[in-house]
Formats: structure tokens, C-alpha cells, sequence
């Protein structure tokens, strides 16, 4: 019997150890996995996202995984309202009743290739689920917010159906309070490093560490697809631009950035100012990954410029305008 | 003879998808290509669009048909946010191309 004691908060600060520790329960032995509750009280979407994902991974291989102290840790009703118990395959009666996710938070939420086609209308429900006086706004300068919120969504939605080829769960969450918006996505894949393993893109190399695995995945252009066929041969759908393009947005709004794979841990946090990245090697890999975005809503102006901040610094734009007569 | 495109009738106000844009690609835009002087790909409707769709739909047209691609397609009723997206994925195309070894003329 494993026995996994979870941390009573888990904050950008945390998330190393807390994906570690995730990651240290499967060293202990094969046989049942004892998550105790007793202490959980805040937990970042990513957190709650990755936690999950674990329980998945941990069921997929056939581990007995048991909830204990779950009714009585203080966040109950919250893991409740967020479908953690439901999406575990737990059928907890409620003794609440349920207010409207509206302006708040979504329900967590299951991504895997099922949703393929369908990635636009679950992003607009996202951002509309956290903004919804925005929704139906036409003003560029007013919806910032929701905007970023879907592009965002969409890119780490696609990130899974793509290359995990696993289940992975996605959270948001707004805290008005603080300012900020959250989006966590965590999935029970095959991690950064063995897609670009399979894959064999040129920038592989068979000593590549989780660590610049998940390095390489936040610098544009850096796919384990981009160099597969094209064209009549075939249907090229990434180019490596998606992870790399959320770091730059993150950094323009002064937000946190966190993505961990394997052993393999990176974060940039600029809203406490941290002059360089958190990298990390994991004592214990999280099977799967993971990314994490926190961002001031008051610094989410308009996504244009957003947009076109962050290709001008990752150097996917000209400086010149060779395009214009192409526009009509 | 001119193809026109329009994108939000058949994938809505947001393009989301990078598999949707490559397959749209293969069907509706490659083996039309040397059939028309001009693809207007109309944008008009489109409110957002991400790096996967915008990529998946126009980097590997510019990587194979260089200068041709730019001489033919054309990008009509694009918002701010979508014009940017457009231009990354041409400005990706381009620099494909030339690692490629074809000289494109924009």
C-alpha cells in the first residue's frame, strides 16, 4: 500500500514539489494507492488538473486508488463543485447546492481526441464561463480577456490531442479578489520528451533530459511534428509555435508561465518578479504533463497586441510589411 | 478564374484547430491550386484565430509553392487579431522556404 498524504495548498511556489511528490507515490511499491485528503484546502487549477491526471494514469495500470478523508478536508464542496470526485469515477452525494460556474470557474474538464472538431465552441464556453459580459462584446479593447482565455485554452487543448495520446483534464478559474485568471491543463501522456523521442525531429538527440525537453518545447519552432510531411503527403498540423507563444504572453502581462514534463520542470514568474526561470530536474517524473497559466486580467488588453508583442519578440514577424498587398 | 474561401461559414467565428486547417488545406486548396490565378481566402465573420489553425492552413502552402502561393492567395475581411496570425504564418512560411533552399520573392 502506497500512501499519498496531499499538501494542504498548492501555489505556483509549490508546484514542483507537489508534481513530484505525485510522481514519488508510484516509486513505493505496485499495490494500492491511499490518497488522504485530510489537509487540502487551496490548489491552483493546474494542481487539481494534475492531480487528477494522476488518478487516471495510476487506474489506467491497473492501481486500486482509494480516497480517504475526502469529506473532511476543507475543500471539499470545492472538489466537489469542480467534478473532481465525478470525473474520478466517485459518486459523492452533495449536501449544496450548486450556484452558477458563471464569472467565476468551470468545472473541471475531461480533453482527449474526442474533442477534436469541437476545440472552438469548449474554448468559447471556457472563456464565456469566466467572462461572459464579454462574450458578446465586438470591442477588441473590452474583450481582452476573454480572448486571450480562448486562444490560450485552445493551444494547450490541442497540445493533448495531438501528442499525449493519454487523457488530460483542464481548469479555469478567475479570483477577482487577486485580479487574476487561471488555466491549468494536465494530461496522463506520453510526455514532452518521448514525443519528440518517436518523432525524431532535428533538434533531438537521445541525451535529451526531460528538463531540456520541456526547455526546447517553450522556444518557438520547436515541434516533434513540424518536420513531418506536408502537403499532398499528408496533413501537417503543428509548427511549434503554441507553447512558446503562451511563455511571451504570460511574460507581457507580468503572469507565471509553468510547464513540467517527466523530470523536467520550467516556470517563469513574472508576477513576483523573478529575473531568470525556475528549472528544475524532478526527483520523480510526473508521468504525463503539465502547463500552468496565471495572469493579471487588467494587463490582458487587447489580444492583437498581445499577439503581435509576442511574435515581434520570438522573432515570428518581419519588421518590414512585405504582406500588405495580400490583405483585401 | 478566382477560388473564394469563406472560412467562418465553415468553421465559425473562432479557428481553432491545426488538424481542421490541414485538412481544409488538402481538400479545398491543393488540388485547386494550379487551377486558379487567384484564392481569396475570406476571413470575413472570423473573430479569432490561433498559431495551430493559421500554421497548419498556410506554412506548408508557402513552403511548397513559394513565390507562386504569395502571388495567388489573397486575405480578405480579416480583423486585427486574425491579419497578425496570418502575417506570423506567412513570415513562417517564408523562412521554411528559404531553409529549404527556394527562393521566394515577396
Amino acid at each position: 500500500m502506497a500512501r499519498l498524504r496531499l499538501p494542504s495548498a498548492v501555489y505556483d511556489d509549490s508546484m514542483s514539489d507537489f508534481l513530484t511528490r505525485l510522481g514519488w507515490v508510484e516509486t513505493l511499491d505496485q499495490g494500492p494507492i491511499e490518497v488522504d485528503f485530510q489537509d487540502v484546502g487551496f490548489y491552483q487549477p493546474a494542481a487539481l488538473s494534475a492531480l487528477l491526471a494522476a488518478v487516471n494514469s495510476w487506474c489506467r495500470r491497473n492501481r486500486t486508488v482509494a480516497f480517504i478523508n475526502a469529506q473532511a478536508c476543507p475543500a471539499f464542496r470545492y472538489l466537489q463543485r469542480m467534478d473532481f470526485f465525478t470525473l474520478s469515477g466517485i459518486a459523492l452525494p452533495e449536501d449544496f447546492k450548486r450556484h452558477e460556474e458563471t464569472g467565476r470557474f468551470m468545472a473541471l474538464r475531461r480533453v482527449d481526441t474526442a474533442l477534436a472538431g469541437r476545440v472552438d465552441a469548449v474554448c468559447r464556453e471556457i472563456a464565456t464561463c469566466l467572462f461572459p459580459k464579454l462574450a458578446e462584446s465586438d470591442d477588441p479593447n473590452r474583450t481582452g480577456a476573454f480572448d486571450v482565455l480562448e486562444y490560450a485554452s485552445s493551444e494547450l487543448i490541442n497540445n493533448i490531442i495531438q501528442h499525449a495520446r493519454g487523457v488530460g483534464y483542464v481548469a479555469v478559474q478567475r479570483y477577482p479578489q487577486k485580479g487574476l485568471v487561471c488555466v491549468g491543463i494536465a494530461d496522463s501522456g506520453i510526455g514532452i520528451r518521448r514525443s519528440f523521442e518517436e518523432t525524431a525531429p532535428s533538434f533531438w538527440d537521445p541525451a535529451m533530459t526531460h528538463l531540456d525537453a520541456v526547455r526546447t518545447a517553450t522556444q518557438p519552432r520547436a515541434s516533434s511534428k513540424a518536420h513531418l510531411a506536408a502537403g499532398w503527403d499528408g496533413g501537417r498540423v503543428n509548427e511549434g509555435v503554441g507553447l512558446s507563444m503562451l511563455k511571451e504572453i504570460a511574460a507581457d502581462a507580468d503572469g507565471v508561465f509553468t510547464l513540467a514534463s517527466g523530470t523536467g520542470f520550467y516556470q517563469e514568474n513574472h508576477l513576483q518578479k523573478r529575473p531568470y526561470p525556475i528549472e528544475i530536474t524532478m526527483l520523480h517524473p510526473f508521468q504525463g504533463t503539465v502547463c500552468s497559466l496565471v495572469l493579471p486580467k487588467e494587463k490582458l488588453g487587447n489580444l492583437q497586441e498581445i499577439l503581435l508583442n509576442a511574435k515581434k519578440r520570438l522573432g515570428l514577424l518581419r519588421g518590414d510589411t512585405p504582406f500588405d498587398n495580400l490583405f483585401t | 478564374m478566382i477560388h473564394e474561401l469563406p472560412l467562418a461559414e465553415r468553421f465559425g467565428t473562432f479557428l481553432a484547430e491545426g488538424a481542421l486547417a490541414a485538412e481544409f488545406r488538402l481538400r479545398e486548396i491543393e488540388p485547386f491550386f494550379h487551377t486558379y490565378d487567384c484564392i481569396v481566402l475570406d476571413f470575413s465573420g472570423v473573430r479569432n484565430v490561433n498559431s495551430s489553425f493559421a500554421n497548419a492552413l498556410l506554412v506548408p502552402l508557402i513552403e511548397q509553392h513559394g513565390s507562386e502561393a504569395l502571388g495567388k492567395l489573397r486575405f480578405h475581411g480579416c480583423n486585427p487579431i486574425v491579419r497578425v496570425m496570418i502575417e506570423g504564418a506567412l513570415a513562417l512560411g517564408l523562412q521554411r522556404a528559404q531553409e529549404n533552399g527556394h527562393a521566394v520573392t515577396v
